[in-house]
């Protein structure tokens, strides 16, 4: 279980969060959706305890905690193999078990035919898979992804959603998933949670009443325009509002 | 037909280096005309140079001068580059420490080796002192300058992703900040080297009895053009060899996974 409570941050005396609260059960998908800025990632690094809030109580009880960053974060002079071990090797496990695992996991993320290739020569794609086995080869029970689908195709990001809730079933595990797609978001998640900018709040929250692999295109796009026509996540997501934002109306009138 | 298919696998086995090979024929082949056209005293052959080279080798003073300033060379080098890194490196991590040594590394950079030459003569007097302290002085600045490079541009991304794995200390040494320091001190280590062998040659020159410069002033003196030339051409070629057999084949070694080329730094 992952429990945030009523936390508060601060950067540069602006308020980044403004009493953002959630929880997260084992097993559960849950997305944090919102536009550009609006604190994801922030929420996402209190959670992994990169940094600490300004108030409010931080509680994971997962025993393992992977973290995929939105850039692969990959070591430029390892190969695949030697980055998927790289947590591994933290951890003081022989050479031998090492290689053993990161070829089983490169095998289940199709990434046996780069396995002795450096960082450069693989495509962003590929480098996000290297990312994604690098925090699975730990053996979390929770996974936080920032933005994992960015710079990938409609093509791509549709394989590469399929491979990741396919991974987070059979080994049944939590996961947190950032995303600025309100509809990649329902496509995922079990639970969606949509913040808003400055300050950053949580305005709703969304539970799906079907597994990700029973949701069809007609229900995504139903669940999507429902959630769409409501104020307040419409508020976060539609252009058009920002000429009534506040700092819009202070600058231009 | 055996020695045309010879002849072609020899080409085949060449073309990887034919663009060095066409610098260097052109070099030879311009040197060759130059000296046609102002006679030997002046300017001697590559054939009577390499005649000089090997008279030199049989006598064995070309052994001994190499030695001496390679000796030369290895002290000051291995001194500049501890120093200058180490300093460059708390340079980079302590702002203070920067902006305190920064006007001294300048004013390094700034005093030509001639004078220090001048200087350590008074100071030590001839021997092997002055091509070491001078060589020191002159390669630390540039040592300095890439390790403060190396530390400033330090992936802190990557540092937050180990740390999230725990990554012991000595684990990030070796797989986060030798690596990253070699990648950005290597093109240092390649100007300073060429730097190292001008200086050398300079100082032995005006200061010693023993090595490559001081075997190139009493050719000097003595007139005998074709051992001056001789003793340049095995300058340069020790430059090439420390580069290309040694410190290329290193970086291949620490770094199988640069594949870009480097510029060549031979001045």
């Amino acid at each position: 279980m992952l429990i945030l409570d009523r936390i508060y941050y601060q950067y540069n005396r602006n308020l980044v969060l403004d009493g953002v609260s959630l929880s997260l059960a084992p097993g559960q998908i849950l997305c944090l959706t919102g536009p550009s800025g609006c604190g994801k990632t922030t929420v996402m690094r209190i959670a992994a305890g990169l940094i600490c809030p300004n108030s409010g109580v931080v509680n994971n009880k997962f025993t393992g905690t992977g973290y995929v960053f939105q850039e692969p974060r990959l070591l430029p002079w390892r190969t695949t193999q030697e980055n998927l071990a790289f947590g591994l090797q933290a951890q003081g496990i022989s050479q031998s078990k090492r290689d053993r695992y990161s070829q089983e996991l490169a095998q289940q993320l199709g990434l046996e035919p780069v396995l002795h290739y450096y960082p450069h020569q693989l495509s962003g794609g590929m480098q996000q898979r290297v990312a994604l086995g690098r925090a699975l080869a730990i053996n979390p029970d929770l996974l936080l992804l920032d933005e994992p689908f960015k710079g990938l195709d409609v093509g791509r990001r549709r394989e590469f959603q399929e491979m990741l809730l396919r991974l987070l079933r059979d080994r049944n595990l939590a996961a947190c998933i950032i995303s600025h797609d309100l509809a990649e978001a329902v496509r995922l998640g079990d639970r969606i949670l949509v913040m808003s900018p400055s300050p950053s709040r949580i305005v709703h929250q969304w539970q799906s009443s079907l597994s990700p692999t029973a949701r069809d295109e007609a229900y995504i796009y139903r669940e999507l325009s429902q959630l769409l026509s409501l104020n307040q996540v419409s508020r976060c997501f539609r252009l058009n509002n920002i000429s009534s934002h506040p700092k819009f109306i202070k600058n231009n009138f | 037909m055996n020695s045309t298919l010879w002849s072609k696998n020899l080409l085949h086995s060449l073309k990887p280096i034919l663009p060095e090979l066409v610098g260097l024929g052109g070099f030879l082949l311009s040197w060759q005309l130059g000296a046609m056209h102002y006679g030997s005293v002046v300017l001697p052959s590559p054939r009577e140079t390499a005649i000089a080279i090997w008279r030199l080798a049989t006598t064995g003073k070309l052994g001994d001068a190499l030695l001496t300033t390679s000796f030369h060379l290895l002290v000051a080098f291995t001194l500049a580059v501890l120093l200058g890194t180490v300093l460059g490196i708390l340079a980079g991590i302590k702002l203070w420490f920067k902006k305190a040594i920064s006007p001294i590394i300048t004013a390094l950079q700034g005093i030509p080796p001639i004078a220090w030459i001048v200087l350590t003569l008074l100071w030590f007097g001839t021997g092997n002192a002055v091509p070491i302290f001078t060589i020191t002085v002159a390669t630390l600045p540039i040592m300095f300058l890439g390790a403060v490079e190396a530390i400033e541009t330090f992936p802190t991304p990557l540092l937050e992703m180990a740390n999230l794995f725990r990554t012991p200390r000595n684990m990030l040494l070796r797989e986060l900040y030798f690596p990253h320091l070699f990648t950005y001190i290597f093109p240092s280590l390649l100007a300073g080297l060429g730097l190292s062998w001008r200086v050398a040659v300079m100082a032995e020159l005006l200061s010693s009895e023993t090595g490559i410069g001081a075997e190139l002033n009493l050719a000097r003196i003595n007139l005998d053009t074709d051992e001056v030339m001789a003793w340049i051409a095995i300058v340069v070629c020790s430059i090439w060899v420390s580069e290309y057999l040694l410190l290329r084949p290193l970086r291949r070694r620490l770094e199988p996974w640069r594949h870009s080329q480097i510029p060549v730094n031979i001045k």
